[in-house]
């Protein structure tokens, strides 16, 4: 949870994101509460607004759900539904930038695809 | 709390810690004056210490005075006082400040065996007077201070000065024969009230254009 | 609790204008960032919000009454500016604790305990007389007054001006959790931007005697990019849009844009798209013309 923010990203992504991280790292285990947007935008000195934007992203994902007057909690199967949507937008997030940038320097798909089989 | 109690507690804060002040200058004062004139007997500098304090406060309260046109009241404005009654604290901490030093008088004189208060009545009601005339010739000076700054700041100390010193001969007990004599004592109490009450309405207008600056 | 509502704000120093109309709502329960540059007016406008000085034209209302004397709304509000310790005269003669004990008198909800607690933070002892502070402690004691004024609308005027970039941290941190304690409603003026836009849950830019944009911060953001690369590739992809701060260097050009509703970018792999900082955005927008 102790990621610094970065410019390039919104801040709220960025909190989703770190929940997320922490969920497939084991530092938030499923039904387990997560900080509230209150401890969370005092950790992290943001706007609660902010750190509601980014929490609710969750929720609206199915990964985080609500217990009325307790708080926010991980929902069962959060960790597999998070590998499947980091999966799903595996190619949108990375595989797509690497063609492009191999297209822009003038490396065949065949060069790409060796330097990937290369790669240990 | 309501708002004006408010301004009263600010006044009385600050009245008390003017009257200290001019309590202590005093004594330093007439302690100066009693050792350098070895001719002054003890009942002489008693009457003296009387006046002496007279005239310190109104001296102290003129200085003030300015002093909180061009600081207190806008410090109250800052904190969301309301204009008119921060205005009328400059006047109500003179008010409070000239209770102050009457009680003390008061008391002071009662102590003293060797004099009765009704020898003195007169010395106390002319200076209540002049005080009230001093408060409100404050009030109208500082609209002046509030408008142009520093440079009538000086301007004003010098005629405040100069009216103080007037006032405190009229305490003198000069002044009380004067008085006596001229039949003015009637004049002198309505004028005075009229100074307080006058120079506040100008200060009261004058605190709606007042820009608290940083 | 209410909302503080300017309308036609004008004022006027012999002939420049320096507020020139200005309408502003200030929602409850939000913390408000108002940026601007050196003479902007951000000052003057705070002090007319409330009734420290007159505007020419214009009204301020706090849930609907009038501001101007007006104990009851003035009740809510607090205005913590910058105390200078240069006037030897008056309030910087005094000791933090009197000045704090004239806070109380005035500020209806004064909560004593929190301003030991803050100055405690702060590592500063109270008996100091306000005209022996540096630059930095006096700004901490504008933060005291301001958190501890428990008022329902709270404004400081530039808080972090000769603070160090550690106690600039720790006033973010007491702002947020006292926010989150008391869902008060804060207005900040700063000009160190950067650090102080994740904070602000909405931004205000000052410019020119109005209000360029009051907006969410996070959505401000949103639809700001910032274009680079060939310069026809540039126009191609901008054309139609809002844009601010055209740089050139040679064949290539920089630009930033901001898109409206259901605008976007025309894709192109030629141009470098970025999102933009605050400050960034800020420049842009409110740098000196070109």
């Amino acid at each position: 949870m102790q990621e610094l923010f970065t410019q390039e990203k919104s801040i709220y992504i960025q909190i989703s994101e770190m929940i997320e991280t922490d969920i497939l790292r084991g530092i938030l285990l499923e039904e387990e509460r997560v900080p509230s947007t209150n401890e969370l935008a005092k950790l992290y000195a943001i706007n609660p607004a902010t750190a509601a934007k980014g929490v609710n992203i969750l929720v609206d994902a199915g990964i985080l759900y609500k217990k009325r007057g307790i708080g926010m909690f991980v929902s069962e199967g959060a960790k597999e539904m998070i590998l499947t949507n980091r999966k799903n937008a595996f190619y949108d997030n990375f595989v797509k930038a690497i063609v492009d940038e191999a297209e822009k320097l003038g490396i065949s798909k065949e060069e790409l695809t060796k330097m990937i089989l290369e790669e240990k | 709390m309501s708002g004006f109690s408010r301004t009263m507690k600010y006044s009385f804060h600050q009245a008390w810690q003017r009257t200290l002040v001019s309590l202590g200058v005093s004594v330093v004062y007439s302690l100066y004056f009693m050792l350098m004139d070895d001719t002054l007997s003890l009942k002489e500098f008693i009457q003296d210490f009387g006046t002496y304090l007279l005239f310190v406060s109104v001296l102290f309260m003129t200085i003030y005075g300015l002093v909180s046109a061009a600081v207190n009241v806008p410090e109250q404005i800052s904190f969301g006082c309301v204009r008119l009654h921060a205005a009328l604290s400059l006047s109500l901490s003179n008010i409070f400040t000239m209770g102050f030093v009457m009680l003390i008088l008061v008391g002071y004189y009662a102590v003293m065996p060797q004099f009765s208060i009704n020898d003195n009545l007169m010395l106390f009601l002319h200076g209540f007077e002049g005080m009230l005339a001093v408060t409100g010739l404050t009030a109208f000076l500082s609209v002046l201070v509030m408008k142009f700054g520093r440079y009538a700041y000086i301007g004003c100390i010098i005629v405040l000065a100069l009216c103080s010193g007037f006032f405190a001969g009229f305490m003198s007990k000069m002044g009380n024969d004067f008085l006596a004599t001229a039949n003015l004592e009637f004049i002198f109490a309505v004028a005075s009230a009229a100074i307080l009450i006058i120079g506040n309405i100008a200060l009261a207008v004058y605190s709606k254009y007042i820009e608290v600056k940083a | 609790m209410g909302n503080l509502v300017c309308k036609g704000i004008v004022k006027k120093y012999k002939d420049k204008v320096v507020l020139n109309g200005v309408d502003l709502t200030i929602e409850e329960g939000k913390i408000y960032g108002l940026i601007g540059r050196n003479g902007v007016g951000k000052t003057t406008l705070l002090s007319i919000m409330t009734a420290q000085n007159p505007a020419n034209e214009g009204t301020v209302q706090y849930d609907g009454e009038q501001v101007w004397e007006n104990r009851k709304a003035l009740d809510h509000l607090c205005f913590s500016r910058e105390l200078n310790a240069l006037t030897t005269l008056g309030p910087n003669t005094q000791k933090i604790k009197e000045y704090f004990k004239i806070a109380s008198i005035y500020y209806p909800n004064w909560d004593q305990a929190y301003a030991e607690e803050l100055m405690k933070q702060f590592g500063i002892d109270q008996k100091k007389r306000i005209s022996k502070l540096s630059k930095g402690m006096l700004s901490m004691v504008t933060i005291t007054i301001g958190l501890a004024s428990k008022a329902d609308i709270t404004i400081l005027d530039e808080p972090v001006a000769g603070l160090d970039v550690v106690a600039r941290e720790d006033f973010y941190r007491m702002l947020i959790e006292e926010h989150a304690n008391s869902g008060r409603t804060f207005i900040v003026s700063t000009h160190i931007i950067e650090e102080a836009a994740d904070v602000f849950e909405e931004v205000i830019f000052l410019k020119d005697g109005n209000v360029l944009l009051k907006e969410n911060t996070v959505d401000l953001l949103d639809r700001a990019r910032h274009v680079t690369g060939v310069a026809e590739d540039v126009d191609l992809v901008t054309e139609g849009l809002h844009k601010y701060h055209e740089e050139k260097m040679g064949r290539s050009k920089g630009v930033t844009v901001l898109l409206e509703e259901g605008q976007s970018l025309k894709e192109n792999a030629q141009v470098t798209v970025q999102p933009l900082s605050l400050q960034n955005l800020f420049v842009a927008l409110c740098g000196r013309e070109e």
